[in-house]
């Protein structure tokens, strides 16, 4: 007596299976394990797909990156123990970057909880600095709640991962299950309308600038604030700067886009943000590596911050005026404040400033040749508006950074918070699944393809084709430009060398593989591997020597940018 | 004038709750110094209340931060002189020594002779203090401390409210 009416007899593990169909799921990313087996029997009857990935880091950046990319809730799986401890990395990159997932993994059964039992480990204790919420349903019974509960929170106010740790007894018993058409947390106020007085208050402080600047977030993305910020931008002729994550809020050829502040941002993005004495923080969270050293960017300067998030107020800085509620509201109540007092903006001498930097610096390359912009600049020029990057970590990402143009909310995925290396990979094969029409093209580097290239497999196997470019010098690249800049040429354990030979490591899992010689031999293998059918690793040779900048060293503020 | 400010909060009763909260100190690298936990006057719920040494600025960001927290319904910060609180101690004495009743008598303190030489005293954590100095001479053997319980005072200030 299996069915999927209400009140009836349903085992655990059919009832989680129906809860994510319910949830309108169509993709699980995961790996199956013995406390998984029920629930992957379950799925055997579903017309969910399940994604089979390599390695459950894999899995979840997998469900990330889906997330990322659809603005949907991405679900990852895993088994007990090592299933768990594996999946953690991709769900701790989910939780810094704000992103929806839900991670379902199997416990032992009850009775071994607490003893050691194989393949035991105290999921819900481990994960509970790094998810939003996490529940252990305890009967069958309980478990359509606590998915519809960990759908609710994930997707909800400052969005983040849910863990759900189903016990292997309790998927298998059945029991009579009600699957409720929504929850209520008490407690739980995902939603806050901005409060009007501290909006006007924030008005107030734009008329009185004379060089503000926006500066757009992550949070800028995912409340979808683009054109209200680019209303405020024209209207007060501002410059709008972005922080790593909110590459793409705005389109980055926007004439009054200046590209991303911080360590590696862009020189005039830097230089203009120091010089403002007005920022307009729209879903950023001011973080160390966007603000640098917080004082010196604090400095005469004003900071408005527009946050879902209450613990976002004051966090990092002092001379903030905080405004807490969803962001496209606030954003729209502020924009509509600043037109009734000032219908437009006359060119002031902080526009011509913008204009004056803008022209001298956008897409200057700063320390010589470097062959990584070009090849950048011409992934760009081949992709479409709606085509999708995502990056590793380290000095790809910086590149990707500093000289990829993001023109639409959702195509830049990045690990920013976290900064997890093996991130872009399964990142864009999650993403291809949730856009499939679009190119999805991951920029690597050799160390951090690695970490997850085994997803290769999965993409493969699953005829999910993405293109990989690896900017392949040899080392782990910002590793060792830190050891050239900052610690006197010392170098230590940054040397790659030349193993292995990842054209023929995509051969051998059945993708395509080809090495570049030169800029042009790059083009056309791109051009070529755009029409592959089958994932395509283009590996690049960059010169190890190649350094990242403009490029401000930890503790430095953002006026002491190196070039 | 101290810092030490007391988090008065309510939450669901639920494992994991407590460990949730304590983590948003510990993380932060801040001591508790007391955390006491009951039943709260609504069927369902928990009142923890926790006291520790912080500035208003502090306070501030951690009363967010354990608001964030899902399970928390309600977060009350305020300083420790803008409430009543009272501490219960316990202590076990080696024998029932000239005096001991006249002490206990003094601090308003429960003498129990069943089975051993008990002391029990509920007030404020200094007046403990300075009971269990006055214990000393009769052989403390041990002793227990609840830590700080407290209400907000009808006339307090500087009182920070997160939640309903």
């Amino acid at each position: 007596m299996h069915t999927d009416e209400d009140g009836n007899y349903m085992s655990g593990a059919r009832a989680i299976v129906r809860s994510l169909e319910k949830e309108g799921v169509d993709v699980i990313f995961g790996i199956p394990g013995g406390a998984t087996l029920p629930f992957y029997d379950a799925l055997k009857d579903s017309k969910i797909r399940h994604i089979l990935a390599r390695h459950e880091q894999s899995a979840s950046h997998m469900a990330d990156g889906y997330a990322r990319a659809s603005g949907r809730v991405g679900v990852c799986s895993a088994t007990s123990g090592p299933g768990a401890t594996n999946l953690l990395t991709g769900v701790a990159t989910a939780y810094m970057d704000s992103s929806p997932v839900v991670a379902i993994t199997g416990q032992v059964a009850k009775p071994f909880i607490g003893k050691d039992a194989f393949q035991e480990i105290d999921t819900v204790g481990v994960y509970m600095p790094v998810v939003k919420y996490s529940l252990q349903p305890l009967s069958p019974r309980e478990i359509p709640e606590a998915i519809k509960k960990a759908f609710f929170i994930s997707s909800t106010g400052r969005q983040g991962p849910v863990l759900v740790d189903v016990p292997k007894d309790v998927q298998v018993e059945s029991e009579k299950m009600i699957f409720p058409e929504s929850v209520s947390l008490k407690g739980y106020e995902p939603y806050y309308k901005p409060d009007p007085a501290k909006v006007r208050e924030a008005a107030k402080l734009i008329l009185q600038s004379q060089r503000p600047i926006i500066l757009v977030g992550g949070g800028a993305i995912k409340a979808n604030v683009g054109p209200i910020a680019v209303e405020l931008a024209e209207t007060l002729m501002a410059p709008i700067a972005s922080t790593l994550m909110g590459k793409g809020a705005v389109p980055e050829n926007h004439f009054l886009s200046v590209g991303p502040i911080g360590m590696h941002g862009t020189f005039h993005a830097n230089k203009l943000i120091t010089e403002s004495d007005l920022v307009i923080g729209v879903g950023a969270r001011f973080s160390d590596r966007s603000t640098m050293d917080v004082n010196e960017f604090e400095k005469e300067k004003m900071i408005i911050g527009l946050d879902i998030d209450p613990t976002e107020a004051k966090k990092n800085l002092k001379n903030e005026l905080a405004v807490i509620g969803d962001v496209n509201e606030s954003l729209r109540m502020l924009v509509e404040f600043v037109k009734s007092m000032m219908p437009y903006a006359e060119n002031s001498p902080w526009t011509k400033r913008v204009k004056e930097l803008k022209d001298q610096f956008e897409g200057k390359v700063f320390g010589g040749q470097a062959v990584s912009p070009f090849i950048i600049k011409k992934v760009r020029e081949q992709l479409a508006e709606h085509d999708i990057v995502t990056t590793e970590v380290g000095q790809t990402q910086a590149w990707a950074e500093l000289f990829y143009k993001a023109l639409r909310p959702r195509t830049f995925l990045t690990s920013g918070g976290l900064g997890t290396m093996g991130f872009g990979f399964p990142a864009a094969i999650g993403a291809k699944v949730a856009k499939f029409e679009s190119n999805v093209v991951d920029l690597a580097g050799d160390g951090s393809f690695l970490m997850t290239a085994n997803s290769l497999a999965t993409s493969v196997k699953e005829g999910i084709p993405v293109i990989v470019v690896i900017f392949n010098n040899s080392t782990l690249g910002m590793i060792a430009q830190w050891q050239r800049m900052v610690y006197d040429n010392r170098m230590v354990a940054s040397w790659l060398g030349e193993s292995p030979d990842f054209s023929q490591l995509a051969k051998a899992f059945g993708a395509e593989g080809r090495r570049v010689n030169g800029t042009e031999d790059f083009e056309m293998a791109f051009k070529e591997a755009l029409s592959n059918e089958v994932t395509t690793v283009i590996d690049v040779p960059i010169p190890p020597e190649e350094n990242v900048l403009p490029f401000v060293p930890s503790g430095k503020s953002l006026r002491e940018m190196i070039v | 004038m101290n810092n030490k400010r007391i988090f008065f909060i309510r939450v669901a009763d639920r494992p994991g709750v407590l460990f949730r909260i304590t983590s948003v100190f510990r993380r932060r690298n801040f001591n508790i110094e007391s955390v006491t936990v009951g039943k709260a006057n609504v069927p369902g719920e928990s009142k923890i209340v926790i006291t520790i040494d912080v500035d208003e600025e502090g306070a501030d960001a951690f009363a967010r931060l354990v608001k964030r927290i899902i399970d928390v319904y309600e977060v009350v910060e305020a300083p420790q002189d803008s409430c009543i609180f009272r501490e219960l101690t316990l202590i076990k004495v080696e024998k029932n020594g000239n005096g001991l009743e006249e002490i206990c008598k003094k601090y308003g303190a429960k003498l129990t002779l069943n089975d051993g030489v008990y002391v029990e005293y509920c007030g404020e954590p200094q007046n403990s203090d300075a009971l269990l100095q006055e214990l000393d001479k009769y052989k403390i053997k041990d002793i227990s401390r609840t830590g700080i319980t407290a209400l907000v005072k009808e006339s307090g200030k500087d009182i920070l409210r997160f939640g309903h």
